[in-house]
């Protein structure tokens, strides 16, 4: 058969061929659509469930909109869903997630910016062909494993090397969250790096720059949008990230930003909770409340990384395109 | 935009370190997550259903309360007597002028140590066949001496099963779900019991008491191991669905043991400071009477 010529291999094939590939080509079109369809029904789901928080006369008895934002009448803002008079006040669980998104992007930041200039930038062939696949490997440790490298390890080290008095605090967590949130921040940037075509570094070499300059005032700059996605996917993640946090935070819902001290998260707290509310009560409708926020607000920072990553790509191949739409007209 | 959000939080690391050291006798708190058996109970029979404190730290598992406890030099915890190791208990008096009672075995059984409580098994109507069989064995004598061997109280002679039933011949399963507070009691029962019955499979698993009694509800499970009684609206619950009462089975006692870490110079508590501490009336271990350290 290999001794046919191309064409002529091709039409021998083709009837069988075509049957095949047809249903091949509905297979893979079918499972895409499967999953954009449980995209939608997670949202129609979680969305369903959340829903009485505005509707339901039921249970705006015990809860609503005005009384979780707003400061409670007994005073202050607190989260005691298992109460006498359950309370559900979501600034401590919004300041709390704030509180450790913030201190886990601190630590993931620049560890992970830094390692993408150097990966990209940097590092001999060799060096880079390791260093790569090794960081992403960091996104492939269950996060339950670095909650309890946290839980034990870290909030150990941490004490004793700062004498802080809680063991478990934002600044534990962070550090914990940060290790799930490097890998995703180094691989979008390091790409966005890459991306930059050659003839950029030449021309600033060409100039008389060096490789640092080059790459600081030259590279990084052209790549910007990227590596701002990828910042953005990383608070994504960090935010929505769950067990890390249900396991090294303490879960107290303190009303504080102060990093020293334990917090309960949103998404910890719908683990930690949605065991035990009563199916269809108030405490249960918050907490699907608590899980359609999350996911928009993680839903809308993957959108935006992803469309600066796409900006990004137009930046860099804007001339080819234009060139090539020039071509064509 | 990077750079003032980075100086943001460097401020406040700097402001938080400063806090963090202020007390050196602060008290730090752990307690159990809202799931659990003994969150309610903590809550209702020391608290007196006032609420928890804000910052008390709530670990999932009475295992992790005490794994933090023993790290801690200034942590209290509380949490089922079977677990404790790493840690010192303390006495507890029930008022200032009562004598604190050391938890063990006979003070539990008699009821002088203040906090203790009953465990149970809940199952959906009469049970049958080896759900009742295995029911009445973990009441009877052999079953109750699993109790004893893994640090929890047997019930009282009169509670339990003289003659349990022989389980079918033919193999089966029983799932058994709740309390994390009895895991380690099920897994020991469980296992007593398979040795005894090879065709028999028991799967115990965790969650929660309240966890466990929401799979009784939805009838995903043939035993809730609870360390509370169920209550008015869940009995409802179940009645509503099955058309069956959730039946209730005491199958050992359990004495909430509270500890604190092995240098605390702490020996008793009684329930008024424990009921400070946890909802953040008293602060700092100084602000307790002198008497109790």
């Amino acid at each position: 058969m290999s001794s046919l010529p191309p064409a002529a291999e091709d039409l021998f094939l083709r009837p069988r061929s075509v049957l095949l590939e047809r249903i091949v080509e509905w297979t893979i079109r079918s499972s895409a659509f499967v999953v954009i369809a449980a995209l939608v029904l997670i949202f129609v789901f979680v969305g369903k469930e959340a829903l009485p928080i505005l509707t339901s006369s039921a249970v705006h008895e015990e809860v609503d909109l005005v009384r979780m934002v707003a400061p409670l009448e007994s005073g202050g803002f607190s989260w005691q869903p298992v109460s006498t008079v359950p309370k559900y006040s979501l600034l401590p669980l919004f300041l709390g997630t704030l509180k450790v998104t913030l201190v886990a992007l601190l630590f993931a930041i620049p560890v992970a910016l830094g390692a993408a200039i150097f990966t990209s930038e940097f590092a001999p062939q060799g060096i880079r062909e390791v260093l790569k696949p090794v960081v992403e490997l960091l996104a492939g440790i269950p996060s339950v494993v670095v909650g309890f490298f946290a839980l034990m390890v870290l909030a150990t080290w941490l004490q004793d090397a700062f004498g802080l008095l809680l063991r478990l605090n934002a600044i534990t967590a962070g550090l914990g969250l940060a290790v799930a949130v490097i890998p995703i921040v180094y691989t979008v940037a390091e790409d966005a790096l890459t991306a930059v075509p050659q003839v950029f570094r030449d021309g600033s070499f060409a100039l008389g720059a060096n490789r640092w300059q080059t790459a600081w005032r030259v590279v990084l700059p052209a790549a910007m949008p990227g590596v701002f996605a990828a910042c953005v996917l990383g608070a994504g993640r960090a935010f929505g990230e769950t067990m890390i946090v249900l396991m090294s935070s303490g879960n107290a819902p303190t009303v504080s930003l102060d990093p020293t001290e334990s917090f309960r998260s949103f998404s910890a707290t719908i683990a930690a909770e949605l065991g035990e509310a009563v199916h269809g009560g108030p405490h249960y409708h918050v907490l699907f409340f608590l899980g359609a926020f999350l996911f928009v607000v993680t839903f809308g920072l993957n959108l935006a990384g992803h469309w600066y990553v796409g900006r990004l790509r137009d930046k860099m191949q804007g001339k080819s395109r234009l060139a090539s739409r020039g071509g064509g007209r | 935009m990077r750079k003032s959000f980075a100086g943001l939080a460097l401020v406040a690391v700097a402001g938080g370190s400063g806090c963090g050291q202020r007390n050196p006798s602060a008290i730090v708190a752990y307690g159990r997550e809202n799931n659990s058996g003994t969150y309610m109970y903590f809550k209702e029979h020391v608290l007196g259903n006032s609420d928890f404190a804000a910052n008390v730290q709530t670990l999932p598992g009475t295992a992790a309360v005490i794994n933090a406890v023993s790290k801690d030099p200034r942590a209290i915890g509380y949490g089922g007597i079977g677990y404790v190791k790493g840690v010192r208990t303390l006495r507890v008096k029930k008022d200032a002028a009562s004598a604190a009672v050391e938890p063990t075995l006979a003070n539990v059984v008699t009821g002088a140590y203040p906090i203790s409580r009953y465990l149970y098994f809940y199952s959906l109507g009469e049970p049958e066949g080896a759900v009742r069989a295995y029911i009445e064995w973990a009441r009877s004598e052999a079953g109750q001496k699993v109790c004893e061997g893994v640090g929890y109280y047997p019930i009282p002679a009169e509670k339990r099963v003289a003659a349990p039933v022989a389980p079918p011949a033919e193999a089966s399963t029983i799932t058994v779900k709740g309390s994390d507070t009895m895991v380690i009691l099920g897994q020991r029962w469980a296992e007593e019991y398979m040795k005894l019955h090879p065709g028999l499979v028991i799967q115990i698993t965790g969650g929660g008491s309240g966890t466990g009694i929401k799979a009784l509800i939805e009838g995903s499970t043939h035993i809730c191991q609870s360390s509370r009684p169920i209550n008015a609206k869940e009995r409802d619950h179940v009645k509503a669905k099955h058309g069956k009462e959730a039946v209730e089975f005491p199958v050992a006692m359990d004495g909430l043991a509270v500890f604190v870490h092995e240098s605390s110079a702490m020996q008793e508590i009684s329930l008024d400071q424990l009921k400070g501490i946890y909802t953040g009336e008293v602060k700092a271990w100084n602000e307790l009477a002198p008497a109790s350290r």
